[in-house]
C-alpha cells in the first residue's frame, strides 16, 4: 500500500507547498483521531508549530494553519529585517 | 514501565524488524485479552510532539495496515501494562464489534475548499435600512441580515455536503462528515473504503475537480481508519465539530 503522501492531490490554487499538506493531513489523523484512553495522552509541545495544541483542543485545519503559516512569514521576515 | 501503544489488531502481525516507532524505539506485540497491541515500552518521560514522532507513530500503524486494518491509538499515550488490560477489557466487545467493521478497509479523506465570498457587508434589498432609522435599528437589521446569511450558507454547504454523499455512494462502508458553513474549509470528510473497491473510489473522486468547478479538492488517503476507531464513550478533541 502506498503513503498517503503519494495520494494527496490539491486542486486550485494552494498557498502551501505540498510537504505542508501532508504534515497537516497526518496532523490531522494522527493528533485528531484515533483510540482514546482518557486522561493519558502525555505529550510536550517540541518543533511543531503548526498547530496550537492543548489536551483537548487541536486546531489543524488548512484554513487555521495558513493563518500560522502566513504569521510564521511575517515573523521570518521581521527577524530577517531586524538583523 | 509504561507503554507507548500504537494500534490494536485481532491476532499478531508481521512487522519490519527494522521499524522503529516513536523516539527510535522498537516496535512489540503484546496479548492484551482477546487483542493484540502493537506498542513499545517507555520509561517516564513525556512524549516530544514532533515531526519526527508524529510521523514515525504514523509509520508503524501503516506497516500494520499493509497486513490488517488496525484499530489505531491517536499520538501521545502512556498506559501502565494495567491500564492497557483494564481498558482492553472493559471495552471488549465495543472492540472486537470496531475490528469487524472496519475488516479490511482503509480511510479515505475529501476536504472541501469552497472560495466563496460571504457577503456580509451589507443587507439584502428587501432590509435596506428605512429612511432615518435610528442607530439600533439599522443594528438590528444588518444583524438579521447577517443571519440571513449565515442561514444560507448552511443550506448550501449541506447541499455540497449532500452532493458528495451521493458521489460517493456505493463505494463506502461508512462515513464521518463534517461541516463548517462558516469557514472556507466547509466539508471535512472521512469514509471507510474495502480495499477492493479502492480502485474504483479513487477513479470516482478523481472526477469531484471537473464536476464540480465551484469548490477546491483536497483528497488523500488511504490512511489507517484513525476516524472510525474512536469510541463513542471516549472524549473528541474535534475542533469546530459540532
Amino acid at each position: 500500500m502506498s503513503s498517503p503522501f503519494d495520494q494527496i492531490t490539491i486542486d486550485g490554487e494552494s498557498n502551501f507547498e505540498e510537504s505542508d499538506i501532508s504534515l497537516l493531513e497526518t496532523l490531522d489523523h494522527v493528533l485528531n483521531r484515533g483510540l482514546v484512553i482518557a486522561g493519558e495522552i502525555t505529550i510536550s509541545v517540541a518543533d511543531i508549530d503548526l498547530i496550537f495544541i492543548g489536551l483537548n483542543v487541536l486546531v489543524s485545519s488548512v484554513e487555521k494553519a495558513n493563518e500560522v503559516l502566513r504569521e510564521r512569514q511575517r515573523s521570518h521576515l521581521t527577524s530577517e529585517s531586524g538583523t | 514501565m509504561k507503554f507507548y501503544p500504537y494500534c490494536l489488531v485481532g491476532q499478531p502481525v508481521e512487522l519490519s524488524e527494522l521499524l522503529r516507532g516513536v523516539d527510535g524505539r522498537e516496535i512489540l506485540q503484546r496479548a492484551v485479552g482477546t487483542l493484540t497491541a502493537v506498542l513499545s515500552e517507555w520509561d517516564d518521560k513525556k512524549v516530544d510532539l514532533t515531526r519526527e514522532n508524529v510521523l514515525r507513530h504514523d509509520a508503524v500503524v501503516r506497516q500494520v495496515l499493509e497486513e490488517v486494518t488496525p484499530l489505531p491509538f491517536r499520538f501521545g499515550h502512556l498506559v501502565t501494562p494495567d491500564q492497557l488490560a483494564s481498558y482492553v477489557d472493559s471495552k471488549s466487545e465495543t472492540l472486537q464489534s470496531k475490528l469487524q467493521h472496519l475488516r479490511n478497509c482503509v480511510e479515505m479523506s475529501v476536504k472541501i475548499i469552497w472560495n466563496r465570498e460571504i457577503d456580509l457587508a451589507g443587507p439584502p434589498p428587501e432590509a435596506q435600512p428605512i429612511q432615518n432609522a435610528g442607530k439600533g435599528a439599522a443594528f438590528l437589521m444588518s444583524k438579521r441580515a447577517e443571519i440571513q446569511a449565515e442561514a444560507s450558507n448552511s443550506t448550501e454547504v449541506a447541499a455540497i455536503a449532500n452532493w458528495l454523499k451521493s458521489e460517493t455512494a456505493g463505494l463506502v462502508r461508512d462515513e464521518l462528515v463534517v461541516l463548517r458553513p462558516a469557514e472556507r474549509l466547509v466539508v471535512s470528510a472521512s469514509f471507510l473504503v474495502d480495499r477492493s473497491v479502492l480502485w474504483a473510489y479513487k477513479k470516482r473522486t478523481a472526477l469531484f475537480e471537473k464536476e464540480r468547478s465551484d469548490l477546491h479538492f483536497l483528497t488523500s488517503g488511504p490512511w489507517p481508519p484513525y476516524s472510525f476507531s474512536n469510541n463513542d464513550l471516549e472524549f473528541k478533541t474535534h475542533l469546530g465539530v459540532s
